[in-house]
């Protein structure tokens, strides 16, 4: 390993030498290719490091001291270095490896970038990698490629944004790249919901505006959504449909929607979860085997908080345009806690916090 | 919740639930098993959808069948330390028209067991040399104790003769009924202690994991016991040769 990674190192600077002065380089490494990728670092021409089922924490076999030491050389790279870096693991499929060991060590620094992505998280891959198949799936390796080529032309600044929209598991809310212009409902045609969860489905519209009355409760609640195959701000199946949704919080001191002389104002909200989740089917299995999942295919998932109680009343807007008629919109209002339940492994077992529950709603459907 | 299933009731209204378990353990060791109760209901929007989120990872589950899920997680394991041990987050996504009324949590054993194994496979041949170093350093030591002594004046020396060296056999017979018991002890004792992860079988004193040693320990003493057993058969017939060849000269 030592010798490999000499001979990257000159690798990268050869290749380096053949182009103009402060261009930098990606480093990809496959398994213990992703150890010597790491092992390079701190350089200032490495752009981003990323390593597919790469055991960062654990060598496969500890017979060499050798071995040990570019291991403790690592963990203080991986927790110190400026260059981005992103873990792909492949989870419980991956039988070479275990991988515990390939999940990067928590960093305190919050310019230091790194991220473990596990396969089975990855959004629109969703199932678990075998080790030798990590560089060759389909699913992952075109996502790698667009974060690759994308870095190329990226500046430091932007380079967590693109890992983090081509890598990407849900957990950390990628920032909007622009801001949305306030929502005028005067004129925008609009239809209210009656309270409760809705279906937006069947949309004939092309476009369209619909207010969704917040509840009065006495306790926090949050918006979900979720909108099938379409987009959302920035997040979308790779192949969305037509169908682009937005939502905004809408506020007034009338309690009439329509009321012309203090129409709701409605400003852009921003969501506190926006991710990508599949769309299984009862016929088929998931992942579907030997295809896995199709870049069409997803539901985006839309979570923002309401504000606490205020003296206004308030509607969420639902804005829509789309050509198709396939897609769906599924939207309601639900409790803020989680139902926590104090159990551990040797069953001691406390009293349990239930969320709040909201009253029974009827469903509306276009 | 080691022996017993743990029931959590859902809200039916609601198109989105999370249920957090913070003092659950998370390690890759341990296997659970979820089953869901359905309503009965027409063909699904969104049909119900599990995703199980510990620290670092997210599986996504389908709740459509009536088989129970398997939920892993590797953010605990042996031999590497990690600051987020505990703590089992779950979140259900579905339209109304398909709702899961309650789901129901228990240790799934068998996977359980097979975690245990795969990664602790590299033990027992580490443990076996072990196990046969001890068997070894016993029988020389009771060769150098010696069982008996005798004094020979042949040629005016004095010669001290010792007891042979006891037989494999009997070294194991001597190991598995005086110092087993206390290693088995021993081992469970050693698995409580809260050691750095580097040290015995690298769960840092989990309690759930104490077992593990001593179960190892036995398993690799009783493949020491049956190699030894195979390598006797293997020999039995070449040592009948050998005698009978030497008894017809």
């Amino acid at each position: 390993m030592d010798v490999e990674r000499e001979y990257a190192r000159r690798a990268i600077s050869y290749i380096l030498s053949l182009y103009p002065r402060g261009t930098s380089i990606i480093v990809m490494g496959h398994s213990m290719g992703g150890v010597v990728a790491t092992s390079l670092l701190p350089s200032s021409n490495i752009s981003a490091v990323i390593t597919l089922s790469t055991p960062h924490k654990i060598p496969p076999a500890r017979f060499d001291r050798r071995i040990a030491a570019i291991y403790e050389n690592n963990q203080v790279v991986l927790k110190t270095a400026d260059t981005p870096i992103s873990s792909l693991c492949g989870g419980a499929t991956d039988l070479m490896i275990p991988s515990e060991s390939c999940i990067l060590p928590d960093v305190t620094n919050g310019n230091v970038y790194r991220r473990t992505i596990f396969s089975s998280a990855l959004e629109g891959c969703w199932t678990g990698v075998g080790h030798q198949v990590m560089v060759w799936c389909h699913q992952v390796r075109w996502r790698v490629a667009r974060a690759a080529l994308e870095l190329s032309a990226a500046s430091s600044l932007e380079r967590r944004f693109i890992l983090d929209r081509w890598l990407s598991d849900g957990r950390h809310l990628i920032p909007a790249s622009e801001s949305l212009a306030p929502l005028d409902l005067g004129r925008e045609s609009y239809d209210v919901l009656p309270p409760g969860p809705f279906v937006l489905h069947d949309m004939r519209k092309s476009n369209a505006v619909y207010l969704a009355p917040v509840p009065q409760v006495n306790h926090p609640i949050r918006f979900a959504a979720y909108v099938s195959e379409g987009s959302v701000l920035s997040m979308a199946p790779q192949h969305p449909s037509s169908l682009s949704v937005t939502f905004y919080l809408c506020s007034s001191p009338s309690d009439d929607p329509y009321d012309t002389s203090s129409l709701p104002a409605c400003e852009q909200w921003h969501p506190t979860t926006l991710k990508l989740i599949p769309n299984t089917s009862p016929e088929r299995p998931f992942p579907v085997p030997h295809e896995g999942v199709d870049e069409s295919e997803g539901v985006v998932v839309f979570e923002a908080v309401i504000p606490e109680r205020s003296s206004q009343h308030r509607w969420v807007a639902i804005t829509y345009s789309t050509n198709g008629e396939r897609e769906w919109i599924l939207g309601d209002f639900v409790g803020t806690g989680p139902i926590t339940r104090k159990i551990g492994v040797h069953g001691t077992c406390h009293s349990g916090l239930p969320s709040p529950k909201l009253s029974h709603m009827s469903r509306f459907a276009l | 919740m080691l022996f017993k299933d743990v029931s959590i009731t859902l809200d039916e209204n609601s198109i989105l639930s999370q249920i957090h378990l913070p003092y659950l353990l998370s390690n890759v060791l341990l296997v659970y098993q979820v089953s869901a109760t359905h309503t009965v209901g027409r063909s699904c929007l969104l049909p119900p959808i599990l995703e199980h989120q510990s620290f670092s990872e997210a599986h996504f589950h389908p709740l459509t069948q009536v088989r129970p899920l398997l939920l892993h997680t590797h953010t605990g394991a042996p031999f590497t330390s990690s600051l987020h041990t505990h703590g089992l987050n779950l979140t259900l996504y579905t339209s109304l028209d398909c709702q899961i009324t309650s789901l129901r949590l228990r240790i799934d054993w068998w996977g359980t067991i097979g975690r245990a194994g795969a990664r602790y496979w590299a033990a027992v041949p580490a443990w076996a040399v072990g196990i046969v170093t001890w068997l070894t350093f016993t029988a020389v030591s009771q060769y150098e104790r010696g069982g008996r002594t005798a004094v020979s004046h042949c040629r005016r020396t004095l010669m001290h003769i010792t007891a042979p060296m006891p037989s494999v056999s009997e070294t194991l017979s001597l190991f598995t009924r005086e110092t087993l018991p206390r290693l088995l002890g021993a081992a469970f004792v050693v698995s409580l202690l809260p050691l750095p992860q580097d040290y015995v079988l690298g769960n840092g004193g989990e309690v759930v994991f104490a077992l593990l040693a001593p179960l190892i320990l036995l398993l690799v003493t009783g493949m020491v016991t049956v190699s030894w057993w195979t390598l006797c058969i293997i020999i039995l017939p070449i040592h009948k040769l050998w005698r009978g060849r030497n008894l017809t000269r």
